[in-house]
């Protein structure tokens, strides 16, 4: 067993070391939830953005596109835009705009995310070491090296490409699934949350944007998304804030009749931008 | 309280610290069934009194059989004791169950007992009802195969002294919510006092290192991509997707439920009790019989040994032992979980094993040879992981959907990332059973070369840990 610990102390030490010294650049992560945390990590470890915009999957890879970057993108897939909410308000960072997706918050509120990277042994390590933060995960780095050599003409952003037969399927499922009748407890207490976080934020003096993402077209009428959307609006309609709603926005292009293609990512964050770096509110 | 989270570690900690205070057997049982209360009391206490309980119920009777000189008081107390474990698994697992069922059955208007459907499944209530049985069962066999227990109860007839090594048995904490299930007459000669020296400190830590690496380093991070085989998101994947996708569960349903059994070992070593190996290398298995020699271990030898030999095993004629095979391996699948798509996958391979019975019988040339082996492995490798499907998808109507889209999705793109990661996580499960495989076939790795693979597996569970997940087999 002593020999066990040997190897194990050098690998350990040479790990932490080379991750120190080398901190590679990760283009990609093993899936959805190591991306939420590492998004998350990086705005709390790194310097703090002028807007930051919250959401789900939906804005999950919107960060490639973001050139200028002066919007921060924070998503939640799997989650919704209440997570990140959460997190700001926890490590207290409160920009001068925010933009919340709303798409999502009919999605179950997870409050350990926020509260995992605040708190225990691992968090405290990856505020100082580099190699104990999800980034570096050997998984990570060895997807970035593939990735590296797979691209080796130079970076680009991913082009999601629409898939007819995989929207088709998807849209019919999701026909049936918005058809049926809901459950919307856990929505009425999201969305209750979202109006607390939204007051807390105004009341810290940041500007606070609401929007509602495009929608399948084959999609809006359903009962799931008429009741969700009534819901929502009726929820922030007495607050002070810019609501802006992209239902009619014709140029959007779905891959699976929620997410969108790449093309569409990229205008809709320039779009965002624009908002961002403007000092009055506006719409799209 | 899951092992693999802070709270149990800190939980073994402290035992530990006690139990070697003193090796009076009395203090360290004590310890040991104090720390298995608050083991499963945390996070959902009501449910030790039926853990409490069940032990008392089972030291009563158990108590009955040994005593009794009657014969047939014997076997009337042996016959309660069995009927009443039944019971209370039947009531609290499958309760519901059957209320739905029943209900479905005499039309949507009509559903008896649906109050049953809400009842909390209480945690290891397989497991434990199961240990209580063969607590039973091995007290009242005949002499041949007298236990320890039976002696002892016999020779000092303390009923103090028997219930408090029986409520031991049934909770003693590794393996009290998900095995490997203990046969009473493996344990109860295990019951001694514990001194720190005579504890077997390097094979607990190895079995440790493999268990929490099979568990954190490999099946948490493939649940994180295996999640999506979960209705709808699979319909629109490609059909290499989905495929992969199989395998990948398949391997991690194996390194979650081994992970798990190896932690419990580990952790029981520590305390110097030994736990019967629950898993052996089953994805090397070249049959389906020998598939549930390996898998499992310790519910397919309670099945075969308290279920299909009672039956008649095979030794009551060909139709017989059909019959027997599909009872048990039905009411096999049905244990783990109560819904027909379990009972569907125990009758399944029941069915795969009775094919297997018949053509037994017919000679085949190159049996012996190596390509012939390799293709039995992985045929029946393939057919146990798309058995899987039936434990993932809880509708038939979904499994049905998932096999038509590993059909129909083939022009769909695959997504590359994914694959990469399944590949990387499997290839853990891939190497252990090629461990196994050397093993078996008498070949030696060098101790130095073994010493840096617990070391490796100790540095990827530091850093590549998935997010924490319940077992798998804590739902059975």
């Amino acid at each position: 067993m002593r020999r066990v610990l040997i190897y194990f102390s050098l690998l350990l030490i040479s790990y932490v070391l080379l991750i120190q010294l080398w901190a590679p650049a990760i283009p990609v992560s093993e899936n959805q939830e190591t991306n939420n945390i590492i998004r998350a990590e990086h705005l709390i470890y790194n310097e703090q953005p002028d807007a930051i915009m919250v959401g789900s999957s939906l804005i999950g890879e919107f960060y490639r596109y973001s050139n200028a970057e002066s919007i921060y993108f924070l998503p939640q897939a799997g989650g919704s835009a209440i997570e990140g909410l959460d997190l700001l308000r926890l490590k207290e960072i409160a920009p001068q705009v925010i933009l919340i997706e709303t798409n999502a918050l009919y999605v179950s509120r997870r409050p350990e995310f926020a509260s995992k990277l605040n708190e225990g042994v691992a968090a405290s390590l990856a505020e100082s070491l580099l190699a104990f933060r999800t980034q570096y995960r050997p998984t990570n780095i060895f997807l970035s090296i593939f990735h590296r050599l797979k691209h080796s003409g130079g970076e680009s952003a991913p082009h999601k490409k629409v898939n007819k037969m995989a929207l088709d399927l998807r849209l019919q499922n999701l026909g049936e699934m918005y058809a049926e009748p809901k459950d919307w407890s856990d929505y009425d207490e999201s969305l209750k949350h979202v109006l607390d976080h939204i007051l807390y934020f105004k009341g810290q003096g940041c500007r606070v944007v609401i929007v509602e993402f495009p929608i399948h077209p084959e999609l809006i009428e359903t009962r799931f998304h008429s009741e969700r959307r009534e819901k929502l609006f009726k929820q922030f309609e007495a607050v002070d804030i810019t609501i802006i709603d992209l239902n009619n926005y014709d140029r959007a292009e779905f891959t699976d009749g929620i997410h969108f293609s790449g093309e569409t990512q990229e205008r809709l964050v320039n779009e965002f931008e624009m908002i961002a770096s403007t000092k009055q509110e506006s719409g799209i | 309280m899951l092992f693999n989270s802070w709270e149990f570690a800190a939980l073994v900690l402290g035992l530990l610290a006690l139990y070697f205070l003193t090796n009076r057997i009395r203090y360290q049982v004590g310890l040991l069934i104090g720390g298995s209360f608050v083991f499963y009391a945390y996070g959902q206490p009501y449910l030790l009194g039926l853990l409490v309980f069940s032990a008392a119920l089972n030291a009563i009777i158990s108590y009955n059989v040994a005593r009794n000189s009657e014969e047939k008081k014997r076997l009337a107390w042996a016959v309660a004791g069995v009927v009443v474990n039944l019971l209370v698994l039947a009531f609290f697992k499958y309760g519901g169950f059957l209320a739905d069922s029943i209900g479905r059955l005499m039309g949507m208007g009509f559903q008896p007992g649906l109050w049953l459907v809400n009842l909390p499944l209480p945690v290891g209530i397989s497991f434990y009802t199961f240990q209580g049985i063969s607590l039973v069962v091995d007290l009242l066999r005949k002499d041949s195969t007298i236990t320890a227990e039976e002696a002892h109860i016999r020779e000092i007839g303390g009923f103090r002294e028997h219930f408090f090594r029986t409520v031991f048995y049934i909770c003693f904490f590794p393996q009290l919510v998900a095995g490997p299930i203990v046969k009473a007459r493996d344990f109860y000669l295990q019951i001694t006092a514990k001194s720190f020296s005579k504890i077997r400190w390097v094979p607990a830590f190895q079995s440790l290192i493999v268990g929490y690496f099979l568990k954190m380093g490999v099946a948490d991070n493939l649940s994180s991509q295996t999640y999506w085989i979960a209705y709808p998101y699979f319909i629109n994947f490609s059909s290499l997707d989905l495929v992969m996708l199989l395998f990948g569960y398949s391997f991690q349903i194996f390194a979650d439920f081994a992970g798990y059994s190896l932690i419990a070992i580990g952790i029981a070593r520590l305390f110097g009790y030994e736990l019967p190996l629950n898993f052996n290398f089953p994805y090397l298995a070249a049959s389906f019989s020998e598939f549930w020699h390996r898998w499992h271990i310790s519910l397919s030898s309670w099945l075969r040994e308290y279920l299909y030999i009672p039956l008649g095993g095979s030794k009551k004629g060909h139709r017989r032992t059909y019959i027997n095979l599909f009872l048990v391996m039905f009411l096999g699948g049905l244990w783990h979980g109560a819904a027909w798509s379990y009972a569907v996958w125990g009758t399944w391979h029941g069915m795969a094993l009775a094919v297997e019975r018949t053509l037994r019988g017919v000679n085949v040339r190159f049996a012996q040879a190596g390509w012939y082996q390799l293709i039995s492995v992985l045929f029946v490798f393939c057919f146990v992981t798309f058995s899987w499907l039936l434990f993932q998808l809880p509708e038939f109507s979904q499994v049905l959907a998932y096999i038509k889209a590993i059909g129909s999705n083939s022009s769909v793109n695959s997504n590359i990332v994914r694959l990469l990661v399944l590949c990387l996580y499997s290839s853990p499960v891939i190497l252990y059973h090629l461990h196994g495989l050397s093993r078996e076939k008498g070949w030696r790795m060098p101790r130095a070369c073994k010493d840096f693979g617990y070391a490796l597996m100790l540095w990827w569970t530091v850093f590549n840990s998935g997010s924490s997940e319940a077992f798998i087999y804590f739902q059975f």
